[in-house]
């Protein structure tokens, strides 16, 4: 019975190191060109939005930096939500120059199922967000202003701010059109990372501009 | 509801005769049948009481529609003899039951003497979607017990007990035909899927109450969803769907235009029922213990004491005054000791039906709802929807409406997905005042008033 285990055990020990070096190099003969190789599987196709002025990114009106930032701290989407509700998050970083308070940014906002008409051409939303560094005990203010373009409806007074600490817990929501207010202020209780985002809901599209004051 | 009534009027089958009871249905002896007029006036009293809400407007439209139908089967004779063609009419109310459960009712309350045959005609010519559907459509299952009730009751009106034995097999098939529906209805009930009967366009201002569809309510609130909520609110929405119809059935919030209404004004006043606590924030309404919370913002002190009265959430004892009327008197209140409360679903949920429907100083008071302005046709000059805004919430400066222009987009959205008609001249002076909107007051910082117009 002994010798049974022991020729079972050592049979598995061996399959479990050769079948494993044997699908390896499977694989390593077919990335070599191999003419029997499976066809790959075909990258998904990137949407295409028809509306123009998608790829538009925000600009700064005042002195300060504003730069691409690719890491999503705060992974408030994912991937589901935004291939399903046809979501692009476009964040940026906030740098202040040295002794000034206060920068604005001017953005573009959709909000593709605020398009019930269909009429036009915005088949995505695109949500802006906003990070920039604070101390603990300083405060933001956010102030919504109405941007100078004039190729789309402003709307900029129906814009929604949600304002998430460094931990990413949501300090904030303000539905400006709920409010009636453009001017926000709230006390800063962590130092570090914050984010603001900003999304126009309940209609199709707009751009506006965000001023943004620590102190 | 208890489906006591019609059997306990009827004698049990004669001893002995164990075949009777296999089918657990009372027979009755042919000299009661008669008396079975009870039936049917069961049955109506029950359409009244249970199953149709308070009368409407329309009621007389109904009416009157009521008596033509039955006057159509009705063939008058010599000496003012008449007679009714009980089968051809209950027919014709089977075509319409699945969705006009309410002129059933009127035709038999039309009738004055019931009639039985009639009902069972109406049962044996509908089908089993269509019996569904009226249980459906009155979001609960008293049709179904009274269908049960009138298919035994069929029995107890046979004139020999071999004409009782030969339907024995006919009521065997009915109740497993009753089961089936029973079923269905319940399944469709868990599943919350959408179904035939829950995607009926609510189109008609026939005084019965039309569910809306989490598609409509989709419909109406997904652009008022931020995106970051898009996952919670559609884990959600079969949910609020169920919450929402519950409570405007309950609440009288019954024709299309009055739903649009009302769900034009949830959607704004919770951003599409994801703020159901407002966060703090330098607005005065949010510093208070009883700021704004629930789908519709329940707001003040005041406010949230009177729905702890209203709905009894608090502690009180019960006081007779001096003209003999019982009155609570309350010594605690729930919502004001636990704010909070009116943030939850099962509270937010009946808070915003009541505040729409019957927030009133006193139960007699004949002062104005949001919903008893609201007709049954949305009028062309919007006077009746700025009337039920400004009654939920005129804070703005000379009583001006807040956010008066995105409740008019909501007002817009919540019509469409309803599929509410409306008139040319309705539809373009909405548009009007979309556009010519402007805030004039509270832009404090200087900046362009928020204008739908400019290009």
């Amino acid at each position: 019975m002994q010798w049974k285990i022991r020729t079972l055990v050592v049979f598995l020990a061996f399959c479990l190191s050769g079948c494993g070096s044997s699908a390896q190099t499977e694989v390593s003969q077919s990335a070599d060109g191999d003419s029997s190789q499976p066809s790959p599987i075909a990258a998904p196709t990137p949407f295409q939005s028809k509306n123009p002025r998608t790829n538009q990114t925000a600009k700064l009106l005042t002195n300060g930096e504003l730069q691409a930032e690719s890491a999503d701290k705060c992974q408030r989407f994912n991937q589901n939500d935004v291939e399903n509700f046809k979501t692009r998050v476009k964040t940026y970083r906030l740098k202040f120059q040295g002794g000034q308070k206060s920068l604005m940014v001017e953005d573009y906002s959709t909000n593709n199922d605020a398009d019930n008409k269909k009429a036009s051409n915005i088949d995505e939303s695109i949500v802006n967000e906003y990070m920039l560094t604070a101390r603990a005990g300083q405060t933001m203010t956010l102030e919504v202003l109405s941007s100078t373009q004039r190729d789309v409806k402003d709307f900029s007074g129906s814009l929604f701010l949600s304002v998430y600490n460094p931990n990413c817990e949501n300090l904030k929501e303000i539905d400006l059109v709920r409010k009636e207010r453009r001017a926000f202020t709230l006390m800063l209780p962590d130092a570090g990372d914050y984010l603001i985002s900003a999304e126009v809901l309940g209609v199709p599209e707009t751009f506006y501009r965000l001023k943004v004051t620590i102190q | 509801m208890s489906i006591r009534g019609i059997g306990e009027n009827m004698t049990t089958a004669p001893s002995g005769d164990s075949n009777n009871r296999t089918s657990g249905i009372k027979f009755a002896s042919s000299a009661q049948a008669t008396s079975g007029g009870q039936a049917i006036k069961f049955i109506t009293e029950q359409f009244a009481t249970q199953i149709i809400s308070p009368a409407q407007p329309q009621q007389d439209n109904l009416q009157q529609e009521a008596q033509k139908l039955v006057e159509k089967h009705t063939s008058k004779g010599w000496f003012g003899f008449s007679w009714r063609d009980n089968g051809a009419l209950g027919k014709e109310l089977a075509a319409q039951i699945g969705e006009r459960p309410e002129l059933a009712k009127a035709v038999f309350e039309r009738m004055g003497k019931t009639e039985i045959y009639t009902a069972q005609a109406m049962i044996d010519n509908a089908s089993d979607e269509q019996l569904a559907q009226a249980a459906k459509l009155e979001a609960g299952k008293q049709l179904l017990s009274q269908t049960k009730q009138a298919f035994s009751d069929n029995i107890a009106y046979q004139k020999s007990w071999g004409e009782v034995f030969a339907l024995r097999e006919k009521v065997a098939a009915d109740e497993q035909r009753i089961q089936r529906i029973d079923t269905a209805v319940t399944e469709a009930a868990k599943a919350g899927q959408t179904t035939e009967t829950q995607t009926v366009q609510n189109t008609t201002n026939d005084g019965a109450f039309h569910p809306v569809t989490k598609e409509q309510v989709r419909a109406i609130m997904q652009a008022k969803v931020p995106r970051a909520k898009k996952s919670e609110f559609e884990a959600n929405l079969p949910d609020y769907t169920r919450r929402l119809n519950e409570t405007m059935q309950r609440f009288g919030i019954n024709t299309p235009a009055k739903q649009a209404a009302f769900l034009a004004t949830v959607t704004h006043e919770s951003t599409g029922m994801t703020e159901m606590t407002e966060l703090p924030s330098n607005h005065a309404s949010s510093q208070m213990k009883s700021k704004g919370r629930g789908i519709i913002q329940l707001t003040l002190d005041a406010n949230y004491k009177a729905a702890s009265k209203y709905f009894g959430w608090g502690k009180y004892e019960v006081k007779v005054d001096k003209s003999g009327t019982e009155r609570k008197v309350f010594t605690q209140w729930d919502l004001l000791d636990k704010p909070e409360l009116a943030g939850q679903p099962d509270y937010a949920f009946p808070i915003a039906g009541w505040f729409w429907s019957d927030n009133k100083p006193t139960p007699e008071s004949k002062a104005p709802t949001p919903n008893s302005v609201i007709g049954d046709v949305p009028r062309a000059d919007l006077q009746d929807f700025r009337e039920a805004s400004a009654l939920v919430n005129s804070g703005g400066k000379n009583g001006r409406i807040l956010s008066w222009g995105d409740r008019l987009l909501r007002y817009r959205d919540a019509l469409d997905a309803l599929g509410v008609e409306t008139s040319p001249e309705l539809r373009q002076n909405l548009e009007t005042a979309i556009r010519q909107y402007k805030p004039d007051s509270v832009l404090s910082n200087g900046a362009p008033p928020f204008n739908a117009n400019r290009r």
